[in-house]
């Protein structure tokens, strides 16, 4: 265990990228959120939907395709074994997830609070939209954030493997998949049980149990990935 | 992991490496075509031959940083593929070693001083003052030769039992060259290890290396002491027909003339006798330098194929 945390500390390049960064993303589309609805006419609607709390969704996607792409080689040439390299990446991220995730639901209490930070913002609560559960709510947040880890891995190791033309093949293959779904669902009428199935699931299912599954089989296939991959 | 014991020290047998018919394809293309060597313990090792022929990529499969396509690898008597054991007494220090983009100079020896597990804080911190590193500075602001100065520091303060160089000092001014082989040899006597170095640089090392593996296009074409060879390969000068008469005898490496005079390499051990004949027949014979003898090898070799 020593030997990972050890491991571990590779992804720690420095505490201002592992930290500092992402919660000064998060503050200053915080304010600049809240810049704008303060000068804006206050609306009628019961709250103000934004979406710039995903920006720190996006640092997270970013970190784990540099930790793949930079890391993994720099790792392996100061004589860690992959598995080792992998175990701590997971850790990482359980640990940076869990961090996000609950710093995320403890300001979304803090919103609700103050109604919205006197201005009906709707920033932090976005797992709110979909459930008035508590620890459904702080338990989504923290799997969407492993989730989009999870992903940016992923890619990570496509690069890794594939390089160029592994990242246009992912991107075309999501094209198709996402694109192709589109039509046939549009074509067949689906869209209404589509909608069904987005509000009939149960919460637990929908918000956590999924995309922990989406999560474990992109970290299968990253390990895999990586097992064999040369420095 | 339990690092401080090094099981295979004590065993009787000196090899702390070895491969075996190690063989590796990229695609149709055979870099390292059947090689087979031993490093023994507490040597410092020349692991030479021209761009391309094979040296990083028999010095990454042996670290474990690539797979091989055929063959064997032992290190500490043990395959190094995935094997923290094997891999906790070896450090691999590249040419070609990438660092993450906001890596400053100090994290870098913060993981090494963590992850390699007979590091050295101490020497270390005296080897980043005299290769004068700046510490907080990005390596990716680094010069090349700076970035080949940290991957020194890194490899001689790791006191890996097995320390690879493969071409550590691209970029390198020769005043810091010469900070590396004497740092190298005085860290060596006090805490005598594995080392292999690769280079181009053959004449700078000659002194150094104890253990020359010539490799060549992916086959190894020279294997043996540095002292060995030394006295294996002679330079005959003189007039043509009795260069001529003395060479005969002997495998012949390479032939130029001059005018009436004539220098003729010849791959031959030469006893004395021998020697002081070919002097009283007006013939000048000089042991021929390491770099040289590499060179006569390497196109000798590529003259038969």
């Amino acid at each position: 265990m020593k030997r990972i945390l050890n491991v571990a500390r590779i992804h720690n390049t420095s505490w201002a990228t592992t930290f500092v960064w992402p919660m000064a993303v998060l503050a200053i589309a915080f304010v600049i959120t809240f810049g704008i609805f303060l000068v804006i006419p206050t609306t009628d609607s019961e709250y103000n939907f934004t979406g710039s709390v995903f920006s720190i969704y996006g640092f997270a996607m970013a970190f784990y395709i540099t930790a793949i792409t930079q890391c993994f080689p720099y790792a392996l040439g100061l004589s860690v074994t992959r598995r080792e390299f992998l175990t701590a990446t997971a850790l990482v991220g359980v640990c940076q997830s869990i961090a996000f995730g609950t710093i995320i639901y403890v300001l979304s209490l803090i919103e609700a609070a103050t109604d919205g930070f006197g201005l009906k913002l709707r920033m932090f609560g976005i797992a709110r939209y979909a459930t008035d559960n508590p620890l459904v709510q702080w338990a989504a947040l923290v799997t969407v954030m492993l989730l989009l880890g999870g992903f940016g891995a992923f890619i990570g190791v496509v690069y890794r493997r594939f390089r160029t033309n592994g990242l246009f093949t992912l991107g075309l293959g999501a094209l198709v998949v996402f694109g192709g779904g589109s039509v046939l669902v549009t074509w067949q009428n689906w869209w209404p049980d589509v909608g069904d199935f987005f509000t009939d699931t149960p919460r637990i299912l929908l918000l956590v149990v999924i995309p922990l599954t989406i999560t474990a089989i992109l970290s299968a296939a990253s390990w895999f990935g990586l097992l064999k991959a040369t420095a | 992991m339990s690092v401080h014991t090094l099981d295979s020290f004590d065993e009787p047998s000196s090899i702390v490496a070895s491969a075996t018919h190690l063989t590796k394809n990229f695609g149709s293309f055979t870099a390292v075509d059947d090689v087979s060597f031993e490093i023994e313990r507490n040597k410092i090792y020349g692991f030479l031959g021209r761009n391309g022929a094979g040296k990083t990529t028999v010095m990454q499969m042996m670290t474990a940083q690539m797979r091989q396509s055929a063959g064997d690898i032992s290190v500490f008597g043990q395959r190094p593929w995935e094997n923290p054991h094997a891999l906790g007494h070896v450090c691999f220090v590249k040419e070609s070693q990438k660092y993450p983009d906001d890596l400053k100079v100090k994290h870098a020896v913060s993981h090494a001083s963590h992850v390699l597990p007979h590091w050295d804080g101490d020497f270390a911190a005296e080897l980043l003052r005299d290769f004068d590193l700046p510490l907080g500075r990005k390596i990716k602001k680094l010069s090349r030769g700076m970035t080949s100065a940290l991957g020194i520091v890194i490899g001689l303060a790791s006191r890996a039992p097995l320390t690879f160089f493969d071409e550590p000092y691209l970029g390198l001014d020769a005043v810091s060259r010469h900070l590396f082989y004497d740092r190298l040899l005085a860290d060596y006597a006090e805490h005598p290890r594995t080392v292999v170095l690769s280079t181009h640089l053959i004449d700078e090392v000659s002194d150094l290396i104890e253990h020359v593996i010539l490799i060549d296009k992916g086959r190894i074409v020279l294997d043996d002491e540095s002292d060995a060879l030394r006295e294996s390969a002679f330079e005959i000068t003189g007039p043509a027909p009795a260069v001529d008469e003395f060479a005969a005898a002997h495998r012949t490496l390479r032939r130029s003339a001059l005018g009436p005079s004539v220098r003729t390499t010849i791959d031959a051990r030469l006893t004395a006798q021998q020697r002081s004949d070919g002097r009283a027949a007006g013939l000048t014979i000089e042991a021929v330098p390491l770099q040289q003898l590499i060179i006569e090898r390497t196109t000798a070799e590529e003259a038969l194929s």
